[in-house]
């Protein structure tokens, strides 16, 4: 079995301060292993996405502990996250694309924060990525232009672009209809299975749920249970091969 | 335009197509840097006009040193100097030559129109060298009949019909302080902010047209120094010399120098017009920082995911710059061509030589860019301080 890349201990987290401080986490304890994808589910306000945004970087950690790729992030260095984050691919409820780049230009600012060195065929591997989730003929259209599920796989894109160790999602196929939603979790589970890269989503779309090697359930900002998923609906039974060497849908 | 930019700043030039994607606000934008930077134009032009005509009388003169009285702040209000100092100065060896100058100011009413001159009068020696300009140096010996004048024809409303006159007849004879004076030449010198235009005559006209002043006290007298001397060391070791404390000596530079300062230091036109440029930059700053922070604020769920994705802090900052930047030069170059044709229309309204010198551009475009990196520092405050997952 692969090593761990996220140990989460102990956490527990509110917002506001004071006499209003609501606690929505409560001593949380969770490993994450490399090519697994977990799938969170819970109901609306059991804290979720509060839990992927601490795990991911994306809020500070008030209370417990999380080992993320071997890096506590409890007191963490701005520097040290923001080292951190370029090793995760992000893929958010909104698509949050940049309204005025192209889908190529905004996939690229997956790959250019991991530096000059990356960016040097930057073009070849943009589009790669973009073909992995169908939108191959769609490079130069600026989101305004893309429908909603479009829009979406772009930010997809962005987030494998940069051949993350994991990958965080909420929501990813809330916006997508049933054929680009396949497509998105089969792509996420060729990450795992072939790059032992780990996957965490978010959802209340039991379509993902084939997808997934666990279902941790959330109520209520405590774990409720966890479940292996028996009927895995295995990825298209592809040959072999790295993202970098283009696994392309035809 | 987009890959020159990728090249030059080693990754995407986001500000830049960013403010090229909402064209309704960066025409607004660029509208209200436009605004700031004529704002800027016009008063320095107007400021430098005033430091300019204050001392073209000043210049005008052919003289390596002066003497005025110790009181000296300015030409307008200048106090004669005893004729003594004159001779004293003669004994340095270095002063070769000194010549009396004598200034006052008349009002002359146009009997046809009803408009009212007023005039700086230069009296001086029609026999010696005192004016720089060869047109007018040429036109001294008219003065040595009695009454003469010759006429600045750039003075503020000059009549076209005394031109006229001394053209076909070469003589006009006008009215002032109770006397017959006649016209008998022009030359170019132009109006101040406080003179109309000015009125060259010979010391004995001088004197005639100003009863109350005296021909042993001069209001300035101008030395010609031996070549290869050091016009200010001169000028110490003349004042030195005079005992009484009564008179001061300046090399011509140093003339001009303390009539500028006088001007931008002790009237309150000076003042004005700095306050003016200190307006027009927050003006600008205000403007720019307006549309900075908008534009920030309606990317923050971008520049949000940015930051999640693990980009810096100075990265925003390198994206606000470029669009600053940006801004800049694109309401440079329509505010300076604005601000050409309204140094024109200006010049030709007030009589003030309003010009642009190569430098005044440069400089305003570097207020203008530290202006707008400025507003943008202080637009992405708030985006550095943020958790992402705060900012969606």
């Amino acid at each position: 079995m692969a090593a761990p890349t996220v140990r989460v201990r102990g956490v527990s987290h509110a917002f506001g301060a004071g006499s209003t401080a609501v606690e929505v986490l409560h001593g949380i304890d969770l490993e994450l292993r490399g090519g697994e994808v977990v799938v969170l589910m819970g109901p609306s306000g059991s804290g979720k996405t509060t839990l992927l945004t601490l795990i991911g970087c994306l809020r500070t950690l008030q209370q417990g502990s999380v080992e993320l790729l071997g890096e506590e992030l409890l007191g963490a260095e701005a520097e040290t996250l923001i080292r951190l984050r370029r090793r995760l691919g992000f893929i958010f409820q909104a698509h949050n694309l940049h309204g005025s780049l192209t889908a190529i230009q905004n996939v690229r600012m997956g790959l250019e924060v991991q530096g000059p060195e990356a960016c040097r065929d930057w073009r070849a591997r943009c589009t790669r990525a973009l073909e992995l989730v169908g939108l191959g003929h769609r490079l130069d259209f600026l989101p305004e232009e893309l429908s909603g599920g479009q829009k979406q796989r772009v930010a997809v894109a962005r987030a494998v672009v940069g051949d993350p160790d994991l990958v965080f999602a909420d929501e990813p196929t809330a916006a997508l209809d049933k054929d680009s939603g396949t497509q998105v979790m089969q792509l996420l589970r060729r990450l795992a299975d072939r790059r032992g890269v780990t996957v965490l989503i978010v959802t209340h779309d039991r379509r993902i749920l084939p997808y997934a090697d666990r279902i941790v359930r959330l109520e209520d900002g405590r774990l409720v249970g966890e479940q292996p998923v028996q009927a895995r609906a295995l990825a298209d039974a592809e040959p072999p091969g790295t993202l970098a060497e283009g696994e392309v849908e035809r | 335009m987009t890959a020159l930019l990728t090249r030059l700043l080693g990754r995407l030039p986001v500000g830049w197509l960013q403010l090229l994607h909402n064209r309704t606000r960066l025409v607004a934008a660029v509208g209200g840097v436009t605004f700031a930077n004529v704002l800027i134009f016009m008063q320095l032009g107007f400021m430098n006009a005033l430091f300019e005509t204050s001392v073209i009388l000043h210049r005008s003169f052919v003289a390596d040193a002066v003497l005025v009285s110790a009181d000296f702040r300015s030409l307008r209000e200048a106090n004669p100097l005893p004729r003594a100092r004159l001779y004293q100065a003669l004994r340095d060896p270095a002063v070769l030559r000194a010549t009396p100058v004598y200034l006052g100011t008349l009002y002359w009413t146009d009997p046809e129109t009803g408009d009212t001159t007023n005039f700086r009068v230069v009296g001086v020696d029609p026999e010696r060298e005192v004016f720089a300009l060869p047109t007018l140096q040429a036109q001294l010996g008219v003065l040595r009949a009695g009454d003469s004048a010759l006429v600045d024809r750039r003075a503020r409303d000059f009549p076209p019909r005394i031109s006229r006159a001394l053209a076909s007849d070469g003589a006009f004879t006008i009215e002032v302080n109770g006397r017959e004076l006649t016209l008998r030449g022009e030359f170019v010198h132009g109006a101040a902010f406080d003179i109309d235009g000015a009125l060259v005559v010979s010391d004995q006209t001088f004197l005639r047209l100003f009863p109350r002043r005296i021909p042993g006290a001069p209001t300035a007298v101008l030395l010609g120094l031996a070549p290869g001397s050091d016009p200010a060391a001169v000028a110490r070791r003349i004042e030195a010399a005079f005992p009484e404390r009564d008179a001061r000596a300046f090399s011509k530079a140093e003339w001009v120098a303390a009539e500028q300062s006088y001007q931008a230091r002790q009237t309150p036109i000076g003042f004005v017009f700095g306050f003016g440029v200190a307006m027009g930059v927050v003006v600008g700053l205000v403007i720019v920082y307006q549309v900075l922070a908008t534009d920030v604020q309606d990317h923050l769920a971008e520049y949000a995911t940015f930051k999640a994705i693990g980009y810096r802090p100075r990265y925003f900052l390198g994206v606000v710059f470029e669009e600053a930047l940006g801004l800049a030069c694109f309401g440079f170059v329509p505010g300076l061509l604005l601000s050409l044709v309204l140094y024109r229309v200006a010049a030709k309204a007030t009589a003030l030589p309003i010009s642009m010198p190569w430098t005044r551009p440069v400089f305003v475009l570097a207020l203008t860019a530290s202006m707008c990196a400025i507003s943008g520092a202080i637009a992405t405050r708030r985006l550095n301080a943020a958790d992402p997952a705060e900012l969606f």
